[in-house]
């Protein structure tokens, strides 16, 4: 025996140092794979808020406020989203090379399968509701949230070129509605000659689209109303079309 | 007294488990490469690679238990021996003025192995030879020595280069060319080697 090793065994007598349990370990190791599988649900969460983002807009309106193709595209993209999606991706990326054997695998093919099992997940979970579930709630639960999404559908609001996105405030006729845009402006928009893209009934607190033509700072005419945002399953929350029951006030 | 000679290592990680004792066994079979290992790679004295060396049995004695058999106990201990290093070399903060400490022995191996990848110039002195590989040893960045240490100094394949780096076997690969690409280099300034056209 050497003296070092003889003298590495003495500290270790001397200084009582015993190994770790291996139940510290395994823990270690559950705790990671459980921080893992937690961000990749995370991420298919991301996933389905955004599919629901980019579905649940209307894209009629989205064109003919866009500039074209990409212009339209990006101002229908949930920055915020995207952002937390990279974050988890990052996370989950960071985590899974701290597995025991996650180092023999390279970045770029781990970053890969990460983001094709989140866009399985996540494509699975938009179709069962969950992302727009998710969207609400926080919309309902979060203020600033709600605030952002309204900002966000706010670049569709352009007036001028005949074009309003807002929430139906008062059903005030058969002729006529009093709606909010996102950006904070209220319209009377008149409906007489208006077209209906989708049969649907109109609600208080209804997100609607209009496509029209600006009469006055706070009148509009719409010769094209759609519904903003409609729910996942159609056959869900709004009820099948009954045009002489259109108009109804839930309050 | 049993004969620990013939146990493989995984079979005396399971004896020190139970006798405390038997850890001698193991650090006899790793101490010199290891100690080697922390001297080519960080360039310290004998006194602070024997400080670094204690800190590494200590530290696999802890972590006995999570030792996995998949990864074998060779690449394990020197991936805990490269940690610390690194560790050790980071405290005392010399990692760039470091000397590479390299027997005479190792250099003329590298030089070896090295020829069949460069071209080193033939009717250099012996002596002057070693010196300048040690010098262009000491002058490569750490990553690139210590990938060069560990492939032909230490002999390691890619596979257990890959786990006692942490990394995948094709970044291995890379790292290797060029940690040869740079030697190359640093060995031509100091005409070491010439190059074919």
């Amino acid at each position: 025996m050497t003296k070092l090793s003889k003298s590495i065994l003495g500290t270790i007598k001397k200084n009582k140092i015993q190994p770790r349990s291996r139940w510290q370990f395994v823990l270690l190791h559950v705790l990671l794979w459980v921080a893992l599988a937690t961000s990749v649900v995370l991420g298919s969460l991301a996933i389905s808020v955004i599919l629901r983002v980019i579905t649940g807009v209307d894209w009629e309106i989205v064109r003919y406020v866009g500039n074209g193709a990409i212009h339209s595209f990006m101002l229908v993209l949930p920055y915020i989203w995207i952002a937390i999606l990279g974050l988890i991706m990052f996370l989950a990326t960071m985590l899974f090379e701290k597995t025991k054997k996650g180092y023999r695998y390279s970045p770029v093919m781990v970053v890969i399968t990460s983001v094709v099992i989140s866009l399985l997940f996540g494509s699975g979970l938009y179709f069962v509701g969950v992302g727009h579930s998710v969207d609400t709630a926080l919309a309902e639960s979060i203020p600033p949230y709600a605030t952002w999404k309204e900002k966000r559908d706010g670049a569709m609001v352009v007036p001028d070129r005949g074009a309003l996105v807002g929430r139906i405030i008062n059903l005030m006729s058969d002729e006529q509605i009093m709606m909010i845009d996102f950006k904070g402006t209220k319209w009377t928009v008149d409906i007489t000659d208006a077209e209906f893209k989708d049969d649907f009934r109109l609600q208080l607190r209804q997100s609607i689209g209009v496509l029209g033509e600006k009469i006055d700072e706070d009148e509009f005419k719409a010769k094209r109303i759609m519904l903003w945002k409609p729910p996942v399953r159609p056959e869900g929350k709004m009820r099948p079309p009954t045009p002489p029951d259109r108009f109804k006030n839930i309050d | 007294m049993q004969d620990y000679s013939k146990k493989t290592d995984a079979e005396l990680v399971s004896l020190t488990l139970k006798d405390q004792e038997v850890f001698l066994y193991l650090m006899e079979r790793y101490e010199k490469k290891l100690f080697r290992y922390i001297r080519h790679f960080s360039g310290v004295n004998r006194e602070t690679a024997e400080d670094i060396l204690q800190e590494v049995f200590i530290k696999i004695y802890k972590n006995l238990n999570d030792f996995d058999l998949d990864l074998g106990f060779s690449s394990w201990v020197y991936r805990i021996t490269h940690n610390e290093t690194i560790n050790q070399i980071k405290k005392i903060n010399r990692h760039k003025t470091l000397p590479i400490e390299t027997d005479d022995d190792d250099v003329k191996s590298l030089i070896d192995i090295l020829e069949s990848d460069v071209n080193i110039v033939k009717d250099i002195k012996k002596k002057d030879l070693q010196q300048k590989v040690r010098k262009v040893l000491s002058m490569l960045s750490p990553d690139f020595r210590e990938i060069l240490i560990l492939r032909y100094l230490d002999e390691k394949d890619y596979k257990e280069i890959s786990d006692i780096l942490k990394k995948p076997m094709g970044t291995v690969a890379t790292l290797i060319n060029r940690a040869k690409a740079q030697f190359k280099q640093i060995a031509e300034k100091n005409n070491l080697i010439y190059l074919i056209s």
